[in-house]
């Protein structure tokens, strides 16, 4: 079912006066400027434009408005739970969390247990991943990532190009102006710094995200580098400048997970990690944006607590939802996902980027039989959500304006205060009927537009 | 029990090395219940170096020797003193230790087949007792056949290897029955290298067992802790990175001498 409201209709009245041979301009901006998204499958490294519909997604004021309600709610949970895990673990003490969902996944870290992040902060950058629900007209939270979250670049850089092709929009709609997000990025730095510069750590130009990381570092005010550029000395962080003088880093905004942050902590064989970074951050000399072991709390099996953990870290409700979800570990859940495992979507809570994702609908009966042996023999490695049916959201495609399935990554960024960015990347499935909008399969991505009341 | 503690951990390259990044488990670790004095410690190339603790509450030694060497020392002395309570330490929660790690994880089947035990026992200690004693049993000790990354699911075919694998193996082992079960990495008296030994945590303590010696590692028994953690992988004993091509060879010899009897 197609997303319709008022703004939707004002910003389609305007769009067919224009001059519609300027949308070339896109594809030229994006391979002008190097706006590539690059895959690494099986061993083969693919750069790509990624592709983008100029149908933006519009989000009306008041929804806005509570969406930043939301999200920063749920962030300041979680960012409670990752202080409270590598702490005093009292969410599973009080029973509240199973202690196997927590120490049976890889993503927690012991080894920092007692490891305190600058300022208690450890999610300075989230992407939460939401959907808007087409039975109740309402936003559903699918994905926390806490991790590296990648993708604000493109929304960003395209809005530059949408001013220049397209001013008239901006004059006439009340778009809410997104390019504070440096802005936000660099005084969350500031307020995370112990000492010294910023920089982006990226793994280098085969990463899928290289051209973001060197746009977010310019307009953040921090300096790109790879771990060539980086050196411990007693605890603190250094940068080699090219006249041959170190410069004292105090921030890293890391672009590489932890397992290759540190050769000594981590995997011995990572040649994109800084050796002894580590003891920096011991030290508390320099602060990683965002915390190590953050992966714990985007684990698609703690996603399923999170509306507790709100109610249990704030004493709130949760202001936006969870898609309805099952974990086949607790029995009673088990016995309903085994029971309508034909209309449910099943997830593997180690894989991310939609791979692992099971639409039981589209299964085979003898699939349907194997996927249930497995449930029961490893419970825990999965979970199940109702098929939610979101909204698509009109897309040109060859020409035409169909419709098509689409998310929303919002971005949140937690210095001082937790701040929701008046933008975020929409990404929609190229496909009729699929529901995927990873990047990684293949999916495209829309201007994201909040309006101004 | 008090014992005088001296090693001497050198690591030699084949060629020389510069920019030489090391993180160093080699403390007696505190929170076993282990009192210092009089500690001597010299590191080659560390000026002042990092103390910390990992979460395992185990003690790093974080810093580097930058100008270039073929070898890299560290001596150690001291006289160390342990407390007989019962090793309770608070901390992580000891369900940390249940859930299956890098190298001890395997197939729940194939460990079953492999166990076989003979009967029920009367309490978690006893089990505990057994399920080490079993693993000595079944067990051959055979230095240099295996190395640190060697797993669980590869002794369950081919039961040979050294203390780090008997350790790997009842910790398994302790978890199937569900006791949590850690590794320990350290000292004991009559090993010039270090070793390797389990506890599991039984009735709100954690009980020592050292299978490679078929036996139980009381308080005052000369064990001395230099790490702990879900497995090996969890507490090297020394990591680093370097600039330069050379391969390394690690020795260390230890000598753990009782000073005399408390009481």
């Amino acid at each position: 079912m197609l997303e319709n409201n008022a703004t939707y209709h004002q910003f389609f009245d305007l769009f067919q006066q224009q001059d519609h041979s300027r949308l070339a301009g896109f594809e030229d901006f994006m391979q002008r400027q190097g706006v590539t998204f690059n895959l690494y499958k099986d061993n083969q490294f693919i750069e790509q434009t990624f592709p983008f519909d100029a149908i933006p997604r519009i989000i009306p004021a008041d929804e806005f408005a509570r969406l930043s309600k939301g999200l920063a709610q749920r962030v300041g949970a979680l960012n409670a739970f990752l202080n409270d895990i590598y702490g005093e673990q009292k969410i599973i003490k009080a029973g509240i969390i199973p202690p196997d969902f927590v120490f049976g996944s890889k993503a927690y870290l012991p080894a920092f247990h007692g490891c305190r992040s600058p300022q208690d902060i450890r999610t300075h950058i989230s992407g939460l991943d939401l959907v808007k629900d087409s039975a109740t007209n309402d936003w559903l939270i699918l994905e926390d990532n806490l991790r590296v979250p990648s993708g604000a670049s493109y929304p960003l850089s395209i809005r530059r190009a949408y001013r220049q092709l397209f001013p008239q929009l901006f004059e006439k709609m009340p778009i809410v102006v997104s390019d504070n997000y440096g802005q936000l990025l660099g005084s969350m730095y500031e307020h995370m710094n112990p000492g010294g510069i910023s920089v982006v750590l990226s793994p280098g130009r085969f990463n899928s995200a290289f051209y973001e990381h060197g746009y977010l570092a310019r307009i953040s005010g921090a300096r790109l580098v790879t771990n060539a550029d980086l050196f411990v000395d007693n605890n603190v962080l250094y940068l080699k400048s090219f006249n041959g003088k170190r410069i004292r880093v105090g921030v890293v905004y890391r672009r590489l997970d932890d397992d290759f942050l540190d050769p000594l902590n981590f995997h011995s064989d990572s040649m994109i990690g800084v050796p002894n970074l580590m003891s920096a951050y011991h030290a508390g000399n320099v602060a990683l944006l965002n915390a190590v072991g953050n992966g714990i709390a985007d684990d698609k099996g703690i996603y399923y607590f999170v509306p507790k953990m709100i109610q249990y870290y704030l004493g709130e409700e949760p202001i936006l939802s969870n898609a309805p979800t099952y974990l086949p570990w607790f029995e009673q859940d088990r016995k309903f996902v085994l029971e309508n495992l034909h209309k449910l979507v099943i997830k593997e809570v180690a894989e991310a980027g939609g791979y692992g994702v099971l639409f039981g609908s589209k299964l085979t009966q003898q699939q349907l039989t194997d996927l249930a042996a497995h449930i029961q023999a490893e419970p825990r490695r999965f979970i199940a959500q109702e098929l939610i049916e979101f909204y698509d959201i009109p897309t040109q495609v060859d020409g035409q304006i169909v419709p098509r399935k689409s998310d929303l990554r919002m971005y949140i960024v937690h210095g001082k205060d937790i701040n929701v960015w008046a933008g975020g990347l929409t990404r929609f499935a190229r496909e009729a009927g699929n529901y995927l909008v990873n990047s990684s399969q293949g999916g495209g991505f829309k201007d994201t537009w909040v309006m101004g009341a | 029990m008090i014992v005088n503690l001296s090693y001497q951990m050198t690591i030699a390259f084949s060629s020389p090395v510069r920019n030489h990044q090391f993180m160093l488990r080699l403390l007696p670790r505190l929170a076993s219940g282990i009192q210092v004095q009089n500690q001597q410690v010299m590191i080659t190339g560390e000026h002042d170096g990092g103390r910390f603790y990992d979460g395992f509450a185990n003690r790093l030694i974080c810093g580097q020797a930058c100008e270039a060497h073929s070898s890299f020392h560290v001596s150690y002395q001291a006289q160390l003193s342990r407390s007989e309570a019962p090793l309770t330490e608070q901390g992580l929660l000891a369900s940390v230790y249940l859930a299956p790690s890098k190298l001890t994880s395997c197939d729940d089947k194939k460990l079953s087949v492999f166990v076989e035990l003979p009967s029920l026992y009367q309490d978690s200690s006893a089990l505990a007792e057994a399920l080490s004693h079993l693993v000595y049993q079944r067990m051959t000790y055979s230095t240099g056949s295996t190395n640190v990354e060697h797993r669980v699911s590869e002794l369950l075919d081919n039961p040979v290897g050294v203390c780090q694998d008997y350790a790997h193996l009842l910790i398994a082992l302790l978890r199937y029955y569900q006791i949590p079960a850690r590794y320990v990495a350290g000292i004991a008296q009559g090993e010039g290298q270090s070793h390797a030994w389990v506890e599991a945590w039984i009735d709100n303590h954690w009980l020592g067992l050292d299978p490679t010696h078929d036996c139980l590692v009381n308080e005052t028994d000369p064990y001395i802790a230099f790490a702990v953690g879900r497995d090996f992988s969890d507490c090297p004993l020394n990591s680093g990175a370097f600039t330069g091509n050379a391969s390394h060879t690690l020795d260390i010899q230890a000598q753990l001498t009782p000073l005399r009897q408390n009481q």
